[in-house]
C-alpha cells in the first residue's frame, strides 16, 4: 500500500504546480470557512425563505457525479465490455473524490458542524438525511476498497482478490441508491411543488449519467494528454454514447415536467418554472443562467447526436464541457433555488450566493480535485509501469 | 397526557399585534423572527376593498413534516402533542425549515440579538446605548426573560433553528401560552382536544372552522373559527 502511495510524491514540475494551485484555492476557501464559523451563515446569501443554496446544490450535483461511476462499472463487470477495463478505476476514483466533496458540502452548510456526529448518535430512520448519510458513507467505502484493490492487483499482475467481485456487484445498486435517496430529500416534501414530483429521482439519475461520464471523458482526455497512459479511443466513444443517451433522456424528462406544469396551469407548478425562465413578480436573477443552460444543452445535443462531431475528439470535448456546465447550472443551482420560490406565503424571495460562499465552494471543489489528482496520479503511474 | 390545540376566533381578533409582541418578550425571540406571526391579505380595489389579517404560529401538526425531516431527533413530538425542539441536538442542517410548509421555523444565521450589543446611541453623547448598559449592569438587557430557560434555551445560539413551543414552560406550570394570556380580545383559546368538555372542543363543535393548508395532510392543531 505504501509503495503505491509513494507514487503520489514523485511527479513532474507541472504536477506539483497544479497541486500548489489547488492548495492555494483550498486555503482561500478555508479562510472564508473560518470566517463563516465565526460569523455564522450570515455571510452567505441564504435566508429564511431560501435556506438551501449553492452548497446543497453542489452536493446534489456531485452525488450524481459519484453515482455515475456505475456507468463504467456496470458495462465492464456485468456485460464484459472490455474497453472499460482500462478506465473503470478512473470512474471509481472519481466517485471517491465526488463523495468526499458531497460530505464537505453538507458540512459547510451546517450551522453547528461540530455536532455532525449527532446524525449517528441520534439515528432517525424517518429522516432521509439520515439515509443519505448511510448511503454516501457506504458508497465511499465500497469505491475506496474496490478501486484500491483492483489497482494493487493490476500492479502485481494478478487477478483481484475474489472477495472484491461481490463488492462490485453491491456497488452497482448502491450507486443508484445514493442518488435516489438524494432525490427523495426533495421529492417527499409537502407544498414544495417544484420538487414534489415522482420524476425527480428519474431526472436526477438521467442528469447524473450524463454529467458524470461527460466529466470522465474530459478527465481521460487530460490523462492522455499529460501522461503516457492512453485510456483508449474505444472507451471514450462508448462513454460518449452513454452521455448522448443520458442527455437526451435528461432533456426529455425536463420536457415532461414542463408539459405537466404548463399545460395544466396549476399555479404551484407553473410559478417555479416562470421564475427560472421568465422571472416572477419582477424577480429573475436566475433567468440569464437558465437560458445559458438551455443554450448549452442544445449545443451539447447537436454535437453529440451528430456522429461526426461525436467521433471528433475536440468536438466531443466541447460537447462534454457543454453537458457538464449545463447540468451544473440546472441541478447545482436552479433546481434547489426554484423549489423555494415562491415561499410558504406565496411571495418571491431571491437568493444569490455571496463571494465568501462561492470561495468556500471553490475550496471544496479544490479539495475534491486534490484527491482526484493524487488518486489518478497513482493509477496512471501503475498503468504506465505495467505498460498498458 | 393531553392533546393541546389552539382555536383563534377571527370575529374577536382585532389585529392589534399584542400576541406577536408579547411572544417576543416571553420567548426572547430575536429581531426578524416571529414565532407568533400574521398573514395579511388585501382583496379588491378601492372602494371595494377588503383587508384581512390572520394570526399564525407553529401549527404543532399531528403529522409534522419538520419532525419527520430532522436527522438527529432534535425536532420531536412530546407526550402532549406539542412539536418541540432540542437545541442541544440540533446540527443546523435546516432540513426542518425546508420541510415546513408554514414558514414558522427560523434559523439563527448569526449570534442573535445584535441590537443588545449595539454600540450606537440614539443621540450621540446623550442617550445610553446597549453596550454601555450591558457594561454597567453586567447582564444582557433589556428584554431577557429567564423563565424561558425552564424548558428551552433562553436564547437560542448561532447555528441552530428555533420555533414556537406553545409556551410549554408556562403550560407545564398550569398557565396558558403567553399569546393567549395577552390577547385583549380573548380571541385565542387554548385547550386539550382529548378533553370533551374543553373550551376548544366547545368552539370547534359550535362554529365552522378551518386549518391552514389542510390538503397537505399535516393535521394542524391551530384552528380558525368564524372567518370573515
Amino acid at each position: 500500500m505504501l509503495t503505491m502511495l509513494e507514487k503520489a510524491f514523485t511527479g513532474s514540475r507541472r504536477y506539483w504546480a497544479w497541486l500548489l494551485l489547488l492548495l492555494i484555492l483550498t486555503g482561500a476557501g478555508l479562510i472564508c470557512y473560518l470566517w463563516q464559523l465565526d460569523r455564522g451563515l450570515s455571510i452567505t446569501g441564504l435566508s429564511r425563505d431560501v435556506s438551501w443554496g449553492l452548497y446543497i446544490g453542489q452536493f446534489t450535483f456531485l452525488v450524481g457525479v459519484a453515482a455515475s461511476a456505475v456507468m463504467v462499472v456496470l458495462p465492464y463487470y456485468l456485460h464484459n465490455i472490455k474497453e472499460f477495463g482500462r478506465i473503470a478505476i478512473f470512474g471509481e476514483f472519481l466517485a471517491v473524490a465526488a463523495v468526499v466533496m458531497c460530505v464537505l458540502f453538507i458540512l459547510v452548510d451546517l450551522g453547528k458542524p461540530s455536532r455532525l456526529l449527532n446524525i449517528v448518535l441520534y439515528p432517525s430512520p424517518n429522516s432521509l438525511m439520515f439515509w443519505d448519510m448511510v448511503a454516501l458513507s457506504g458508497y465511499l467505502l465500497l469505491n475506496l476498497v474496490i478501486g484500491w484493490n483492483v489497482l494493487e492487483s493490476e500492479r502485481n499482475a494478478v487477478p483481484p482478490p475474489r472477495w472484491v467481485r461481490p463488492l462490485v456487484y453491491i456497488s452497482i445498486p448502491w450507486a443508484i441508491s445514493i442518488h435516489t435517496v438524494t432525490a427523495f430529500l426533495y421529492a417527499g416534501l409537502p407544498d414544495k411543488h417544484y420538487w414534489f414530483t415522482a420524476i425527480t429521482a428519474a431526472r436526477f439519475l438521467a442528469s447524473a449519467f450524463a454529467s458524470g461520464p461527460a466529466l470522465l471523458i474530459l478527465l481521460c482526455l487530460l490523462v492522455r494528454r499529460f501522461t503516457r497512459f492512453d485510456p483508449g479511443r474505444g472507451a471514450l466513444q462508448k462513454l460518449a454514447t452513454i452521455v448522448t443517451y443520458a442527455m437526451i433522456v435528461n432533456v426529455l424528462f425536463l420536457g415532461f415536467e414542463l408539459f405537466t406544469a404548463l399545460y395544466s396551469r396549476v399555479p404551484g407548478h407553473v410559478h417555479s418554472f416562470e421564475y427560472l425562465f421568465l422571472g416572477l413578480e419582477g424577480h429573475g436573477r436566475l433567468v440569464p443562467l437558465m437560458w445559458t443552460f438551455v443554450a448549452l444543452a442544445v449545443v451539447a445535443l447537436v454535437l453529440l447526436l451528430n456522429p461526426r462531431t461525436r467521433a471528433g475528439e475536440t468536438t466531443l470535448a466541447a460537447a462534454c464541457l457543454a453537458v457538464f456546465l449545463s447540468i451544473w447550472i440546472e441541478k447545482g443551482l436552479g433546481f434547489v433555488v426554484a423549489g423555494f420560490i415562491p415561499n410558504a406565503f406565496g411571495h418571491v424571495s431571491e437568493y444569490w450566493p455571496t463571494l465568501p460562499e462561492a470561495l468556500i465552494s471553490l475550496g471544496v471543489w479544490s479539495i475534491g480535485f486534490l484527491i482526484l489528482t493524487v488518486f489518478y496520479k497513482i493509477a496512471v503511474t501503475v498503468k504506465e509501469e505495467v505498460g498498458q | 397526557m393531553a392533546n393541546y390545540a389552539m382555536v383563534i376566533d377571527l370575529h374577536k381578533c382585532v389585529g392589534c399585534g399584542a400576541c406577536g409582541i408579547t411572544c417576543k418578550n416571553e420567548n426572547n425571540v430575536p429581531e426578524g423572527f416571529f414565532w407568533a406571526n400574521f398573514l395579511h391579505k388585501t382583496t379588491g380595489k378601492f372602494p371595494n376593498v377588503r383587508y384581512e389579517i390572520l394570526p399564525t404560529l407553529c401549527n404543532h401538526c399531528e403529522n409534522a413534516p419538520c419532525v419527520k425531516a430532522c436527522p438527529t431527533q432534535a425536532m420531536y413530538k412530546d407526550e402532549n402533542g406539542l412539536t418541540l425542539h432540542d437545541p442541544d441536538k440540533c446540527i443546523g442542517c435546516k432540513r426542518c425549515i425546508v420541510a415546513d410548509p408554514y414558514g414558522v421555523i427560523y434559523f439563527n444565521k448569526e449570534k442573535p440579538h445584535r441590537f443588545w450589543r449595539d454600540g450606537t446611541s440614539a443621540i450621540e453623547g446623550i442617550t445610553t446605548n446597549a453596550q454601555e448598559v450591558t457594561a454597567k449592569t453586567g447582564t444582557e438587557v433589556p428584554y431577557y426573560n429567564p423563565d424561558r430557560e425552564k424548558t428551552y434555551a433562553g436564547i437560542r445560539p448561532k447555528g441552530i433553528v428555533e420555533k414556537c413551543t406553545l409556551c410549554d414552560h408556562r403550560i407545564r406550570d398550569g398557565e396558558k401560552p403567553y399569546c393567549v394570556e395577552s390577547c385583549p380580545a380573548g380571541a385565542r383559546v387554548f385547550g386539550d382536544l382529548d378533553d370533551p368538555g374543553s373550551e376548544v372542543n366547545r368552539l370547534l363543535s359550535k362554529y365552522d372552522h378551518f386549518q391552514l393548508k389542510p390538503e397537505l395532510g399535516t393535521k394542524p392543531k391551530v384552528f380558525y373559527t368564524r372567518e370573515f
